[in-house]
């Protein structure tokens, strides 16, 4: 085996982790390389070295400031509990941006131009809405002129939708054939059922003769 | 009754993992401070000890990474307390304190987290479930973190030697 692998079996080795084949193996390694078996000895020696790391005693100083620590915690936390809360975050968070942008317009060193921009953008939305107003009210005054004509043809196109007949003119055989283009609405999807070109119906002039 | 049972240990852990008293002293402090404030998330269901280890080792890696830059003194062992029982003769002496300084400078120069393991396990004898635990790892980085972490400690010891042969 070479050292790189061998070196990896070393903590292991000395911690009893290693199969009988890979113990000989390490063993026979270390016999014969001098840098394996030095890196042994240095390994057990660091461990032994940590195991005995000497331990400390805490002093009375630590300790009396170690007691004390809960009333600490106590009087700092009870003015900072109620708003760290995590519900309150939100709500500080819009607060902040709030007084970043106050603070932003009232320390803008262009206080001025600002104030005109925005009674500018003001009256503009006034001007716009104003506008907007009176076409509306153009538009509804229009629809009241033609509002007879729109209620006789709304009619029209119900009745004619409800009843799907010919009439016949005697005259010379010739017959007039009402022709519903509208499809059965059954098997039309539901974007198409209720599309107004669905309903459109023509008349069309057949002919037959008569015996 | 919290800082009878565990102010040594995250006293120790802390000294073990900055090499100064003043620091530690501190840090144990800080970490108190922090578990009392954490004391109502516990999970009744985990082993308390562990999630107190966790939050000593969490808070002391932080800590370090933190202010690796700023603390040069933090190479300087406090020696006067790498001897701490006594020994059989002064030449003994010398040669263990030696030793383990030479050990405290490979300790310091591994990386934090890999440290934190090796003190766990080697200086606190903990086992590798406990470890693995207190680190939120699976048990099998933990052994290949301690493996390699002693491996480089070794390499580190044998230089200093063979450079002290040399000489």
């Amino acid at each position: 085996m070479k050292c790189e692998h061998i070196e990896e079996l070393l903590s292991p080795y000395l911690e009893d982790e290693l199969s009988r084949e890979e113990k000989r193996a390490v063993e026979e390694h270390v016999k014969s390389c001098e840098s394996c078996s030095l890196l042994l000895s240095s390994l057990e020696e660091t461990t032994e070295s940590l195991v005995g790391f000497p331990e400390l005693e805490v002093s009375d100083r630590l300790l009396n400031q170690l007691y004390s620590i809960p009333g600490k915690k106590k009087r700092f936390s009870l003015g900072l509990d109620f708003f760290l809360r995590p519900s309150l975050q939100p709500i500080l968070a819009a607060v902040t941006i709030v007084l970043t942008l106050v603070s932003f317009y009232f320390f803008n060193p262009n206080k001025k131009s600002f104030d005109r921009e925005i009674s500018r953008r003001l009256h503009l939305g006034y001007s716009q809405v104003g506008k907007l107003y009176a076409k509306a009210e153009s538009f509804t005054a229009s629809l009241g002129e033609y509002k007879d004509t729109i209620l006789v043809s709304l009619k029209n196109i119900s009745g004619s939708r409800e009843t799907e007949d010919s009439t016949s003119d005697n005259n010379g055989g010739i017959k007039w054939k009402k022709k519903s283009s509208s499809p059965d609405h059954r098997n039309l999807p539901l974007s198409q059922e209720f599309s107004p070109s669905s309903f459109r119906s023509e008349w069309v002039l057949s002919t037959t003769v008569n015996p | 009754m919290l800082v009878n049972t565990y102010s040594r240990r995250i006293f120790n852990m802390s000294f073990q993992f900055s090499g100064s008293y003043e620091e530690a002293e501190d840090m144990t402090q800080d970490i108190f401070f922090k578990l009392y404030n954490s004391l109502k998330k516990f999970d009744s269901k985990r082993n308390f000890t562990a999630w107190l280890l966790t939050i000593a080792k969490n808070y002391l890696i932080d800590e370090y990474r933190r202010t690796k830059w700023e603390k040069k003194s933090r190479d300087n062992f406090d020696e006067q307390f790498l001897l701490s029982e006594a020994q059989e003769s002064p030449e003994e002496d010398v040669l263990k304190k030696e030793s383990r300084r030479t050990i405290w400078e490979g300790l310091n120069a591994l990386p934090s987290e890999i440290r934190m393991t090796i003190i766990l396990r080697d200086i606190q004898g903990k086992s590798y479930e406990e470890i693995a635990e207190i680190m939120s790892l699976p048990a099998g980085t933990v052994k290949s973190r301690i493996n390699r972490g002693r491996l480089q400690l070794a390499r580190f010891l044998k230089e200093k030697k063979e450079k002290s042969n040399e000489v």
